[in-house]
């Protein structure tokens, strides 16, 4: 990757270059929230699942895990759907 | 690099209070998900968790203003009764 400004130029990245760092950027957030997330899944269900470790996962601490997956995504959209709501709420208060 | 570059500027700070956004999303779903999943995850969200996760969120926020707006009264308190006591300027 080469975002160095074009020689002879003012400093600024011309409208390519700026698009391919934007783009850069929003990998680099998608997958950090990724991370984030998944990191969340396997503390929470774990904990939620797996009580006493055995010698394998066993299928019904398997379905437990996939249940709890779902779940803790369909709170994640829950929890993100009630924030906007608010903030909008209080956006439309203020202004 | 961007220091010469306002739209890049711009456009960098939407990327940052996206992620903020996203971040502040994770910490809630935390939060709520540990004070309102009681037991084992079933089949669906129950009607009991979805309305304690939609509260769980509201009163964070509330809670989150109060700490604010006390602080800030509280601060504002102290400062004056400092100036009266000394006459003059003197935080604590």
């Amino acid at each position: 990757m080469d975002f160095s400004p074009p020689p002879g130029g003012d400093g600024k990245l011309d409208r390519g270059q700026r698009e391919q760092l934007m783009q850069q950027v929003q990998a680099q957030m998608a997958m950090a929230n990724a991370q984030e997330l998944l990191q969340k899944l396997s503390e929470k269900c774990f904990a939620k699942c797996i009580s006493k470790p055995g010698t394998s996962l066993d299928s019904s601490e398997q379905k437990c895990i996939a249940m709890c997956m779902d779940r803790y995504m369909d709170t994640w959209n829950l929890v993100a759907k009630s924030y906007t709501q608010r903030l909008q709420k209080e956006k439309s208060r203020m202004g | 690099m961007a220091e010469g570059d306002p739209q890049l500027q711009r456009m960098i700070a939407i990327e940052t209070q996206k992620q903020e956004f996203q971040q502040r999303i994770h910490d809630l779903t935390e939060k709520c998900w540990d004070t309102c999943m009681l037991g084992v995850p079933g089949q669906r969200l129950d009607r009991k968790t979805e309305t304690c996760i939609g509260q769980c969120v509201q009163r964070f926020i509330d809670a989150s203003n109060f700490v604010v707006n006390r602080l800030e009264k509280e601060g504002q308190a102290n400062l004056r009764q400092a100036q009266d006591e000394t006459g003059g300027f003197k935080w604590q």
